[in-house]
């Protein structure tokens, strides 16, 4: 090495003009100054001075900003660039999945201190702690936490490996993976990417291209820890094995997980159903809209009969119509009732004759906060008026589509 | 052997690649080395193209021509050496073969240099 002013000057000019990774820009640095100094040395043995041996040899070398240009054009080949986009995009498929088991890892140790903590609140203090749901959403917003993860380690990979393989400086490919990379994600999440939605599920999942657009930009130059396998093993070992034994002890002769319950009586009686609110119930009641079941495609389906003795009371307009619902009562006993300050039904299917019945069939699923519902199987009198025909079914439902269908999906008035 | 003359510049940036390999057939070396030899080789006449002998092998490593590791020297810091891998090899001879056409077709135009 050298450690002349001039020298020093040329390989510093040469250093600026060098956008390549930093270990190997080193590596190029240190190989010309070699150079130099193997060539002041050799000219001094010449006879020449130190100053004109310095001279000399970097006039040889040229001009330091066509020398880094030169070198460059060497390193940052078009097909290193290609081998760097599908390095990074090989490394980035990798560190996704390893995002994802770490992810659901972290999850279900998350999952068991919870568990964990309510069991020991209620048995210790008798706080009842809801950790329970029927909600779909909860998983998918569980689901976007661990995507974060995955979205995260699957950028850095992608910016370290396409840095390495296309020796490009990692900043500049940072940028454009963060771009490239959030965009993509962000399409996939607005419209590929269909889950059971709330509004915490869509925050969730709209934040995944931003885990991608920080694990590309923050601190990416900094080189990461170094986790070996006994590192994860140490860790599952501090966090799990307590965790475990703490849920196995205080759910030990815990009481059994509550049941939720629709329909069934009160202890002091049947409460008020409300029926009213959707219309006056018909002298002859069809039994349509007290059951129902699920279509293939994630509708429901629920019919009434026999639509010969309907067609015979001279009904019209036969319908029908989905009502929201609210819970009342106590635990283990919940009666779900419909819910007065809707007073129209949010949903409303024409019911169409198959054979000897009349069907309906909605999609719940598609209309943006939808939760508990009951249907109703209703008609046109002679006198012009609306009645119940039959109903009372009911059940919950969730939102499923992507981010854009939650946009622009009808919401539950 | 000395030419006594110094050969343009663009005509030695496109010969540096056959020029870096026919030395490196020899034997490992490293850069300072294979510019001394194509000094001497040259008696001189190529001297000005070191600032192209670096970008040369680094591209030539790129293409899988010459394969490079870092080692100890003999005289002390460590050094980048290069050797020539089949690839090389191969890639040589084709870049010797097309030389000796080209000297062959230029040859046929300008003649056989005079001695003064």
């Amino acid at each position: 090495m050298t450690d002349r002013p001039v020298a020093a000057d040329y390989l510093a000019t040469v250093a600026a003009r060098l956008p390549l990774p930093a270990e190997l820009r080193a590596d190029v640095l240190a190989e010309l100054a070699d150079h130099v100094a193997d060539s002041i040395a050799a000219l001094e043995a010449e006879g020449l001075d130190r100053d004109r041996a310095e001279r000399e040899t970097l006039a040889r070398l040229g001009r330091p900003e066509a020398l880094a240009q030169d070198l460059i054009r060497a390193h940052q080949t078009r097909r290193r660039l290609f081998a760097g986009i599908g390095g990074g995009v090989y490394a980035a498929g990798g560190a996704w999945i390893t995002g994802i088991i770490f992810g659901f890892s972290f999850a279900t140790i998350a999952t068991i201190v919870a568990l964990a903590v309510g069991a020991l609140l209620q048995s210790a203090f008798g706080v009842q702690v809801a950790l329970q749901t029927s909600d779909q959403a909860v998983n998918t917003a569980i689901y976007g936490v661990v995507s974060w993860f995955a979205a995260f380690l699957a950028a850095r990979a992608a910016v370290r490996a396409s840095a390495t393989r296309s020796r490009r400086p990692i900043p500049e490919l940072a940028r454009w993976w963060a771009l490239l990379g959030t965009t993509l994600l962000a399409l996939w999440v607005l419209v590929g990417l269909t889950m059971p939605l709330n509004p915490p599920a869509v925050v969730v999942e709209c934040a995944i291209p931003f885990a991608f657009a920080a694990g590309a930009l923050v601190g990416i130059e900094r080189p990461g820890p170094r986790v070996r396998g006994v590192h994860v093993v140490a860790a599952l070992a501090v966090v799990l094995v307590p965790v475990v034994a703490l849920g196995a002890f205080v759910t030990h002769g815990a009481p059994s997980p509550v049941v939720i319950e629709s329909g069934g009586a009160l202890p002091n009686g049947m409460p008020d159903m409300h029926f009213e609110v959707v219309g006056l119930q018909a002298t002859i009641e069809a039994p349509g809209g007290g059951g129902w079941w699920s279509t293939s495609d994630g509708g429901i389906q629920t019919d009434a009969s026999p639509a010969s003795a309907i067609d015979a009371g001279g009904w019209r307009d036969l319908r029908f119509e989905a009502w929201v619902t609210r819970s009342v009562g106590t635990e283990p006993v919940v009666v779900a009732v419909l819910d007065t300050t809707h007073r129209s039904p949010f949903a409303v299917v024409p019911a169409v004759r198959e054979g000897d019945r009349y069907l309906g069939t909605f999609h719940f699923e598609r209309y943006r906060g939808v939760g508990p519902w009951m249907i109703f199987f209703t008609g046109v009198a002679p006198d012009g008026r609306r009645y119940r025909l039959g109903g009372g079914g009911g059940g919950n439902s969730t939102f499923r589509g992507t981010v854009w269908d939650w946009l622009t999906a009808p919401a539950i008035p | 052997m000395s030419t006594g003359r110094r050969l343009g510049s663009e005509l030695l940036k496109g010969t540096t690649p056959l020029l870096v390999l026919a030395v490196i057939r020899e034997g490992e070396l490293y850069g300072y080395e294979i510019a001394q030899r194509i000094r001497e080789r040259s008696g001189g006449a190529f001297a000005p193209s070191e600032g192209s002998l670096y970008p040369a092998l680094h591209a030539l490593e790129a293409e899988g021509a010459l394969e490079a590791t870092w080692r100890p020297s003999d005289r002390g810091p460590r050094r980048r050496y290069y050797r020539l891998t089949t690839k090389g090899a191969g890639l040589l001879a084709a870049r010797e073969r097309e030389w000796a056409s080209f000297v062959g077709v230029v040859g046929r135009f300008a003649g056989t240099p005079s001695e003064s």
